[in-house]
């Protein structure tokens, strides 16, 4: 074959392909292009991915913490409108009582998005709220209320949720009569009211005031004034109703929503958009647009919250109609509905009820932190830090306005003070007792004189007392937490061997909590070696047998200190997740009693510790006399941490607050068979006798009050409409004496 | 003779024009598909194709007696790489194609479609143009005996390739050479052997291995739209009929006449199409600028192979012709291939459009190929 015969084949070859092509594209192209964008038009196939429902966060006794609440947008693709716009923009004008400007509105996006973007649906309403009925069009009536009401399971009686300082009825403007005023004895659980002229039911919790129990939110009752029916969901109504109108389509998102607002916010924690970091660090798991839990559980927990999206193929019909999959099923064989996998509800050891309890004895300190402990199990009851703040305006997007209020507060409302190490003060001096047993150095009986200060290399260091203790023995030196004696048994123990005690009480170290907290710091010869600016002095082991210097504790590191001493040496691993229950209600997680390590002292060391924080409470001549109480002994420490600061460019009265001591005490009740270890910290509050201990008097007569606690005790969060303010139970500064 | 080379070089500008209008066209797809998906193709591909165009430049320069010299080493190194991938290679797709070094990826499939042209363009160089003093040269056809060296060179990197599994790129391969070896000429009687031997080899293949399951389903899809499957293990109608292929249709023929505009794909707008910005990015294209804007497109195509063809025909040297045949066989298949399988007309076989999909590696080895092809012409075949 010659090079030209060749030549002209390979080239007769690639025309023939050429050809080939060329009428495989007219065919699909110009003779069934039309019927192909028609069926193109008809029938899109696509990917979607159905999120999962993220699970709940419940309190011990299955209250709601965070929950979600289902939000509808209704939209409109301009691509399926058609010939019939016209009507479609009518009948949603009808449907959701849009006036002339909205419909005009409407319209103008229609006619852009029809140049602009023919699939991109145009947004026509954000939250349905009330509708037009879908039979006649006329406006929808609520039926009794215009507010949601409640109604109790167990009794049947309906009430309206309520401002506890409201005076007339918001329905009809009757007088309210009010009933069971907080005599401080009992929670607010049952104050309600009730109107005069309607008789209505108020409550300012969702508790019912005859039987207790927790009261449910009924939907809005609509009634159309015309037809005469009634809707008991809106949504419902409405999207049988729009199934008819091509390119309209109702979208369902979920929001999540915190009823107990700022009580537990530190612990709980709030959800906002997923940044590039969270993405990069777990790759495929978020979408752009997803939300992640921040802070508390909701970040500790977001693995299991969150679940697992699905996916489905879907199709859509003529007019952009959604085919159910029964009827997609029909048409193509390979459906694939994987579905979505909701998330695990997650249990906390927390008791709301005690929790509320604490926020109310808390009520007139500005900043501080208390937590409340199982003494048995290390389950955390309660961890309250004030001020706090309300993840449902943290959820979502944040207005610049709150971001700048809470970064110059400050207090620091986001900080959770019960997991922020601070120096504990004298509440550190068990450990320097049980060291100074454990090492031999005193005994029971030994006393050591108290002048009111002590010399030591060269330095004064004074007892809080200044006229002295004089010859006070162990029992007493706790009792009157008496510094000199302190300061002369952490100069016999030296730095290192006081630091081995405090890590065996597991200071320094973390408590095992899920949430986010920080380790503190037990100090030791070679930390100040490397850290302090003029190295390792002695006077340090001073500072630190009375728990200042640089130790650094966090509530919850106290709460577990005591928590030991009062169980007989065991260390626990501290918990805030109870239990994990997956979707079936199977429980997939229970959290077990975990002994970190047991500190190796002698039973009667401990007793005779035990034994010196009774008497801080019970004798008259203790620290903290005055907060013991008759139905339960009490044994407990106070904590006075000298911490003044200074911070630039801050009113005085913040300066002032700023130069006061940090005030501790820290207890367990009952003395004689430990139950609950309490443990508060009032930042810059003063004396910690005369500040702290009566906060935490306060906290172990509302858990005496609410134990045995009945199974299905119902609890408030708080009505929404109740403005911003963290105290909107009246229980905040503006009380205080 | 000077009339050709006269008509020989404002070719060769027409067909560079060409190639810079199908990388024009490149970036625009990429883009759009961006725009419906919502990834960042488009970006890279324009770094891509800014190296690509460095290397043609290159290629359009560099002494074709080194490339002569080289291409059994060239062979070798891709050989080399292909067991490499197949050794420690990365998987996408369940597919090991992938070297990574670092944040370099090196496709070595891609290579191995060069370097078999430059081999087999070596092996019969060395057998019809015998430098003077040497064995006498080759003359005739070939007969079937005479080719089993080209055929081990072909064989080894098909196999590596299929292996991996790369069906389209390893049948490419065999396509780019047959048309090689019949370029130089086969004996009849070789020929029909040939081709009863490829034809017998299809069911053999089927039966005894070497063809994957899915592999199998596309072609059992592509001779029947409405045969399904059913699973045996999970008890569930697995794969009915082949959805994406039958979007992808779908898409061109809504294409109609003058196209949908550009950013206005329905299909594609609503993500429908799968591997839209690689091997399926002529179903956006169609559905975007219709049976008007395909025309163009393979008007393109056509003129780059026509003139590779011509190029070949007018080169002096061996090499230098089945260099330019090579790279014309592998445009010129890999676009039939292409298209006919989004289109419809033939069973899925992964392989991407020659310069339009997005990928570096094919990017730059076809943009080598054709800065070859462009010396070639610049040179007149000369070594």
């Amino acid at each position: 074959m010659s090079s030209a015969a060749r030549f002209g084949l390979a080239v007769t070859l690639s025309i023939a392909l050429f050809i080939t092509l060329m009428g495989r594209l007219f065919y699909l192209q110009i003779v069934h292009g039309e019927s192909f964008r028609e069926r193109a038009r008809i029938s899109f196939v696509g990917h979607e991915r159905i999120p999962a429902r993220r699970g709940l966060i419940k309190d011990a006794a299955g209250r709601v913490l965070a929950s979600n609440q289902a939000s509808h947008q209704l939209t409109v693709t301009p691509f399926y409108l058609g010939k019939e716009r016209e009507a479609v923009v009518t009948r949603l004008a009808q449907l959701l009582s849009l006036n002339q400007q909205e419909v005009d509105e409407l319209n103008a996006r229609i006619d852009e998005g029809l140049v602009k973007d023919r699939w991109a649906p145009i947004v026509v309403r954000r939250e349905l709220v009330s509708e037009a009925c879908p039979f006649d069009g006329a406006s929808l009536e609520l039926l009794e209320s215009p507010a949601r009401r409640l109604t109790c399971g167990r009794c049947g009686l309906r009430y309206e949720p309520i401002d506890p300082k409201a005076v007339f009825c918001p329905i009809d403007r009757g007088r309210l009569t009010w009933h069971g005023v907080d005599d401080g004895q009992h929670g607010d659980d049952h104050v309600h009211a009730s109107c005069n002229k309607c008789g209505r039911g108020f409550v300012t919790a969702p508790v019912c005031p005859n039987d207790g129990q927790l009261l449910t939110v009924d939907e809005q009752n609509l009634g159309c004034p015309v037809c005469k029916r009634t809707f008991s969901d809106e949504v419902a109504s409405l999207q049988a109703q729009l199934y008819t109108l091509p390119g309209v389509e109702l979208h369902t998102s979920f929001r999540r929503e915190y009823p107990f607002r700022y009580d537990g916010a530190h612990v709980i924690g709030y959800m906002n958009r997923v940044t590039r970091e969270d993405r990069e660090r777990e790759p495929g798991v978020y979408e752009l647009t997803d939300m992640r839990g921040r802070r508390g559980v909701e970040d500790a927990a977001e693995a299991f919250l969150r679940g697992a999206p699905g996916e489905a193929l879907f199709l859509k019909g003529a007019r952009g109609k959604r085919l159910e999959e029964s009827e997609l099923k029909k048409l193509i064989q390979d459906v694939e509905f994987r579905r979505s996998i909701p998330g695990d509800e997650v249990w906390l050891t927390l008791d709301m009820q005690l929790q509320r309890e604490v926020k109310r004895a808390f009520r007139y300190y500005k900043s501080g932190a208390a937590v409340v402990v199982d003494a048995k199990t290390g389950g955390v009851l309660a961890m309250y830090s004030k001020p706090g703040f309300d993840p449902n305006i943290w959820s979502g997007r944040l207005t610049k306005d709150v971001w700048e209020e809470t970064q110059a507060n400050p207090y620091s409302p986001l900080l959770n003070k019960a997991l922020t190490t601070y120096a504990p003060g004298s509440t550190y001096k068990i450990v320097t007792s049980i060291a100074g047993l454990e090492e031999g150095i005193i005994t029971p009986d030994m006393t050591i004189h108290c002048p009111g200060h002590y010399e030591y290399g060269g330095r004064r260091f004074h007892c809080h007392n200044r006229s002295g203790h004089g010859p006070v023995n162990m029992i007493q030196a706790l009792k009157y937490s008496c510094d000199v004696y302190f300061y002369r048994v952490g100069e016999m123990l030296g730095m290192d061997t006081l630091a081995r005690y405090g890590h065996a009480f597991g200071f320094g170290e973390p408590t095992g909590v899920e949430i986010s907290e920080r380790e503190g710091r037990v100090p030791t010869r070679a930390w100040h070696t490397k850290n302090s600016p003029n190295g390792y002095q002695p006077g340090f082991v001073l500072s630190t047998a009375i728990g200042q210097g640089d130790l650094m504790a966090s509530s919850l590191q106290v709460a577990r200190a005591f928590a030991a001493l009062a169980n007989g040496g065991r260390v626990l691993k501290m918990h805030l997740v109870k239990r994990r229950v997956d979707e079936h209600g199977h429980t997939v997680y229970e959290a077990p009693v975990e002994v970190v390590k047991t500190i190796d002292a002698a039973p009667q060391h401990m007793a005779l510790v035990r034994e010196g924080l009774v008497r801080v409470v019970n004798d008259p001549d203790g620290t903290a006399s005055d907060s013991a109480l008759d139905s339960v002994v009490i044994a407990g420490k106070t904590g006075t941490a000298e911490s003044a600061e200074s911070r630039p460019g801050v009113s005085p009265e913040i300066a002032r607050w700023l130069k006061e001591d940090h005030a501790w005490f820290a207890a367990y009740a009952p003395a004689e068979d430990p139950q609950i270890v309490v443990v508060v910290f009032v930042e810059h509050g003063g004396s910690g006798s005369k500040t702290a201990a009566p906060i935490a008097q306060r906290i172990i007569r509302s858990w005496l009050r609410l134990a045995p606690r009945p199974p299905s005790a119902a609890l408030d969060p708080e009505p929404p409409d109740h403005g911003g303010d963290e105290d909107a139970l009246g229980d905040g500064e503006d009380e205080a004496p | 003779m000077r009339r050709h080379r006269a008509m020989g070089d404002r070719f060769s500008w027409i067909a560079v024009l060409a190639i810079v209008m199908l990388a024009g066209i490149s970036l625009l797809t990429q883009s759009n598909s961006d725009y419906y998906s919502g990834d960042d193709f488009y970006d890279k591909q324009v770094i891509w194709l800014l190296m690509g165009g460095i290397v043609f430049v290159v290629a359009t320069l560099v002494d074709l007696s080194l490339l002569l010299r080289g291409a059994y080493v060239f062979w070798g190194v891709v050989v080399l790489a292909l067991l490499a991938v197949a050794l420690f290679g990365t998987s996408v797709n369940n597919s090991q194609r992938w070297l990574r070094f670092g944040g370099l990826s090196l496709q070595p499939s891609e290579m191995a479609k060069l370097a078999v042209v430059m081999a087999l363009a070596r092996w019969f160089h060395d057998r019809r143009d015998r430098v003077p003093g040497g064995p006498l040269p080759h003359e005739g056809p070939y007969l079937l005996r005479q080719l089993w060296v080209p055929a081990l060179l072909v064989a080894v990197p098909f196999l590596l390739v299929l292996k991996q599994p790369d069906l389209g790129t390893s049948l490419l391969i065999a396509f780019v050479a047959v048309s090689i070896v019949l370029w130089e000429g086969v004996a009849k009687k070789s020929f029909a052997i040939l081709a009863v031997g490829g034809l017998l080899l299809v069911p053999v293949a089927w039966k005894y291995g070497g063809i994957h399951e899915y592999q199998k389903d596309r072609v059992r899809l592509w001779l029947n739209p409405d045969w399904f499957k059913f699973d045996a293990d999970t008890g569930v109608v697995a794969t009915a009929r082949n959805l994406q292929s039958e979007q992808a249709v779908w898409a061109i023929g809504s294409g109609e006449f003058w196209g949908q505009g550009s950013r206005m794909g329905a299909q594609s707008r609503l993500k429908h199409l799968p591997e839209m910005h690689t091997d399926m990015i002529v179903a956006t294209f169609a559905e975007e600028h219709g049976f008007i804007g395909c025309t163009a497109l393979l008007v393109l195509f056509w003129i780059v192979v026509l003139w590779g063809l011509r190029t070949a025909h007018d080169a002096r040297d061996r090499f230098c012709t089945l260099l330019a045949v090579g790279v014309s066989a592998i445009v010129g298949w890999q676009v039939f291939i292409n298209i006919g399988m989004v289109a419809g007309l033939l069973p899925i076989v992964g392989l991407p459009l020659p310069l339009l999909s997005y990928g570096g590696n094919a990017a730059i080895m076809i943009l080598a190929g054709l800065g070859l092809v462009l010396n070639v012409a610049f040179t007149r075949g000369r070594l």
